[in-house]
């Protein structure tokens, strides 16, 4: 009876959410800007799935339920909101809500507890609106370029900034809104949500992991584009475009995530205590 | 217990999900937005009101078809589309249907009318003459569209199936109707005489390069007739790599770094 009853919630939350669901994976599949939402699906189902033998433990105490319920009925809201007002986003958050309502509800506040990472990961997923993404295309691009005004003068580089073009001897450069650093930040943030549920314990410090993801990305891709300059003007302008920019992507990105993992670990060592077991490095032996 | 307390809590959210998809589906076929067209012609208010009447006869709330109803509404639109710029409307505002329950009037129920030049924002001011202009110069184009309209849509002569007796020659100008309204004199329109263009027609520049898209009249014409955008001069971009590649280098990295600690 319990099944037949879960397999039809589950169903008719597949019903009510199939075109959101849809127009989400079309999304993840079609735009550079957003197929992070495939890896971070990927990674909540996984941390979902390693974790049900503690959510079901959980499960077996019944404890506080009526936020769930109020949860839910948020979520609904937030659903007919969306969908009368034709906007994506709330109704995409909705679906976290309603399935994060549903659990704690069902299951009980300690067991919704242990899916609060999978959770997060799935509202992560989720891309941010064009309203927000076009209130800090700009100013990424402003800083984007500042900074790479900044390496480039610093490294004996003649450069001339007007606005977000970067004038070189040899070439132009132009920080485009692909080039804004947004891309980086988002990912960034993913990696180091994925980092400071993985790595600590304490709510402050992994909020301040995920926040130091911030100025990492933007002084990254700052330098990705100074990197660029140094590479048009060392070897000609070709080395703005093709597979040479694209690892000069990559290379940077990699190095802003060791930096990530580096500070995340200062910060563990800091505070004496980690979750996972660590190196000696780690705890400085 | 326990069992029976997590069936209901599954019972309601069924019903709170079933509830939600209910009135959703309910809403989305019932409600359609409120016509938003500020056309004041009435010719073309009663157009739009005949066909959403005829689409949805029972489907609007009464409110809605009061929103509607341009016809009885409490603002003459041709007699402010004549008011000229910058003059105060107050007269012709002032024209409002005081009859029973309230009547839609944009930008509210001017219902004193001291409010009108006070320049508050819900009121309207002496700055609505230009909107007023705006609108009397799409009513235009309306009415021009509307007159093309019935030269393409003319039906081509049937032929007979059986054999009539010829017809008089008619008259080349048909006089009109008795009773019926007089002709507008508008311009002669064939399909292939271009709209005599009104205010918002001067300016063609296409809705794609409005929004950012390449000139496609600029640059050269490809292989497979498409057009090649000309790259401006010597201006690299420097575009990310997709967030996809991005966040597979880190997680990868991190899983690395896990991996590593766990083993030690």
């Amino acid at each position: 009876m319990t099944v037949a009853l879960a397999i039809g919630v589950v169903l008719l939350a597949a019903t009510l959410y199939a075109n959101t669901g849809m127009g989400l994976a079309s999304e993840w599949a079609s735009s550079p800007d957003a197929s992070y939402g495939l890896l971070l699906v990927t990674v909540a189902a996984t941390v979902a799935w390693k974790r049900r033998h503690l959510f079901l433990l959980a499960a077996r105490s019944s404890d506080r339920k009526q936020g769930g319920l109020a949860l839910l009925v948020l979520g609904v809201l937030m659903y007919l909101a969306g969908v009368l007002g034709a906007d994506v986003f709330i109704t995409r958050l909705s679906a976290v809500a309603v399935l994060a309502g549903s659990l704690w509800y069902v299951a009980g506040a300690g067991a919704a507890r242990t899916m609060i990472a999978p959770l997060a990961f799935l509202l992560m997923a989720i891309p941010p609106p064009t309203l927000v993404v076009n209130a800090i295309t700009l100013p990424l691009q402003l800083v984007a370029s500042r900074i790479a005004e900044a390496t480039l003068a610093a490294a004996a580089f003649p450069v001339f900034r007007d606005g977000n073009v970067l004038e070189l001897p040899s070439t132009t450069l132009q920080v485009a809104e692909a080039c804004s650093g947004l891309r980086s930040l988002v990912s960034l943030l993913a990696v180091g949500t994925v980092l400071a549920w993985a790595s600590d314990r304490s709510t402050p410090r992994r909020a301040a992991i995920v926040s130091l993801a911030v100025p990492v990305a933007i002084v990254a891709n700052g330098i990705r584009i100074a990197a660029t300059g140094v590479a048009c003007e060392t070897w000609g302008p070709q080395m703005a475009s093709g597979r040479w920019h694209t690892i000069t992507g990559w290379i940077t990105f990699a190095v802003a995530t060791f930096v990530l993992v580096q500070l995340a670990r200062v910060i563990t060592r800091a505070s004496g205590e980690s979750r996972t077991v660590r190196a000696p490095e780690a705890v400085g032996v | 217990m326990l069992h029976s307390t997590r069936l209901r809590a599954m019972l309601v959210v069924a019903a709170t999900l079933a509830i939600a998809g209910v009135a959703a589906a309910y809403k989305l076929n019932r409600w359609t937005p409120i016509d938003a067209c500020l056309c004041p012609t009435s010719q073309h208010a009663d157009a739009t009101q005949t066909a959403t009447a005829t689409d949805v006869p029972s489907a609007k709330p009464d409110w809605v078809r009061a929103q509607n109803d341009h016809s009885s509404s409490a603002i003459d639109g041709q007699a402010l589309a004549s008011v000229p710029l910058g003059r105060t409307e107050s007269s012709a505002i002032g024209k409002t249907n005081t009859s029973g329950r309230s009547q839609f009037a944009p930008w509210g129920n001017a219902k004193g009318l001291s409010r009108m030049t006070s320049g508050s924002g819900s009121a309207p001011s002496v700055s609505m003459g230009g909107l007023w202009r705006l609108m009397a110069l799409n009513s235009r184009r309306h009415e021009t569209s509307a007159t093309t309209a019935v030269v393409h849509t003319e039906k081509p002569a049937r032929q007979p199936s059986s054999p009539r007796p010829a017809a008089p020659p008619r008259a080349p100008s048909r006089p009109g109707r008795p009773g019926a309204p007089p002709a507008p004199s508008l311009p002669p329109t064939t399909a292939a005489t271009p709209l005599p263009t009104s205010g918002f027609n001067d300016f063609n520049l296409p809705v794609g390069v409005l929004a950012g898209a390449p000139d496609p009249t600029s640059g050269t014409l490809g292989p497979g007739g498409g057009v090649i955008p000309s790259v401006g001069g010597g201006l690299a971009t420097t575009p990310e790599p997709g967030t996809f590649a991005l966040l597979g280098t880190g997680l990868l990295g991190i899983a690395g770094v896990l991996r590593r600690r766990r083993r030690v």
